[in-house]
């Protein structure tokens, strides 16, 4: 299994509409990440 | 949380809140709180406001102004769970630098957060963060630095 790391954000955003849609997605994918590192910490042991 | 802490803009029906941070320098700052596609999961955001209205998330002018900032941002959970008392709010650093000043700001006030809100962190290990697990006063010392 290859490791699954969140993509980074972007900086800079025109608006607080852009900025919030990216933050949603990095949370959400380090969440993910969060869950995919729990299972593979399980099928190693 | 009985750190002074600046006065906010309500902005966008208050989900938005500027404010002035003053340290070595005056800077534009806004925090936000954006839901997310699950109902009622709210992400947190501090951003500098640049001149030309622009948010960015980039930016660390290392103010030294940290404590009034995390007080004033303390006082805007306050402020915004009151007016949505079924939010999740969640949040962290972009950075490892932030995420441990993140950590050190809960540290310092969490028997006080506690008597108010439920607390949960994700634990990260060797640079992978592994589990989401709640924080009370006990098990938080033995979080790494990148909680």
């Amino acid at each position: 299994m290859q490791d699954f790391k969140p993509q980074p954000l972007k900086g800079v955003y025109a608006n607080s509409d852009e900025l919030g849609r990216d933050m949603n997605r990095f949370f959400l994918e380090s969440l993910l990440e969060s869950a995919y590192n729990r299972l593979q910490q399980k099928q190693e042991q | 949380m009985d750190q002074p802490f600046y006065d906010v803009k309500v902005l966008e029906d208050g989900c938005r809140f500027d404010f002035l941070s003053i340290g070595y320098t005056a800077t534009h700052k806004a925090i936000l709180y954006k839901e997310t596609e699950i109902p009622f999961l709210f992400s947190l955001t501090l951003a500098e406001v640049q001149w030309d209205g622009k948010l960015s998330t980039t930016i660390n002018n290392s103010n030294a102004d940290v404590k009034p900032t995390m007080a004033t941002i303390t006082k805007t959970f306050e402020t915004f769970t009151a007016a949505n008392p079924r939010a999740v709010i969640v949040f962290m650093g972009n950075t490892d630098a932030k995420t441990r000043l993140y950590r050190i700001a809960i540290s310092r006030d969490l028997d006080k957060l506690l008597e108010k809100y439920v607390i949960w962190g994700i634990r990260n290990d060797n640079g992978n963060a592994n589990c989401l697990n709640p924080i009370s006063p006990i098990n938080i010392s033995s979080l790494p630095a990148d909680f």
